[in-house]
């Protein structure tokens, strides 16, 4: 499952500093040392509204 | 083919350049040796068996945000991938990039050295995969 973050760091070399990037799982990133690191944060996702949705 | 002295090596770990604060870098690539000597040989015989690679990096320790011990510290008993190159430059067949994936970091010395020394820390990542790439 991939999942979206964003760069917020010069040296992350995933995008730059700023951009948001996809990572697979079982890219072989580490990415909660990335986060950890203050290299990526996770970009939320707004659930999808749907269209015909009953009270 | 050009000699090279290696002034400006590309050490990306976990997705983190961190060249600039690197000066050694070794890139261990081994394959085991199965013995399959059989009788009726005159010599011991060898198969490859599973790559056994080791990479080892000295960093210069830096605490500043998003630096050497914000990438690193995190990493320690974890896999990572680890990315080298001769020079920054683009990769081709003058400038090959080694990947070693699903490499593990067993330690790092987050404060070492002596008094009037540069604290750094020396990094061994053991196992993985190994990947060669010119372009």
């Amino acid at each position: 499952m991939a999942q979206q973050f964003k760069v917020l760091s010069d040296k992350c070399s995933l995008g730059k500093k700023g951009a948001t990037v996809v990572v697979e799982e079982g890219s072989g990133i580490n990415v909660e040392a990335l986060v950890s690191g203050g290299h990526i944060a996770p970009v939320a996702v707004k659930p999808i509204k749907e269209a015909d949705s009953k009270e | 083919m050009a000699r090279l002295v290696l002034t400006d090596a590309s050490i990306t770990i976990n997705s983190v350049d961190l060249s600039d604060h690197s000066n050694s870098v070794t890139l261990n690539y081994e394959v085991d040796s199965i013995e399959v000597t059989a009788f009726g040989d005159s010599g011991h015989s060898f198969d490859g068996g599973l790559q056994n690679n080791s990479l080892e990096i000295t960093l210069h320790q830096d605490f500043g945000a998003s630096s050497v011990e914000a990438s690193i510290y995190p990493l320690v008993g974890t896999q990572t991938t680890v990315v080298i190159k001769p020079t920054s430059s683009a990769v081709g067949a003058d400038n090959p990039s080694y990947t070693l994936t699903n490499t593990y970091l067993a330690s790092h010395n987050p404060v070492a050295g002596g008094v009037g020394e540069l604290a750094a820390t020396s990094l061994t990542f053991t196992g993985g995969t190994l990947a060669k790439a010119t372009s």
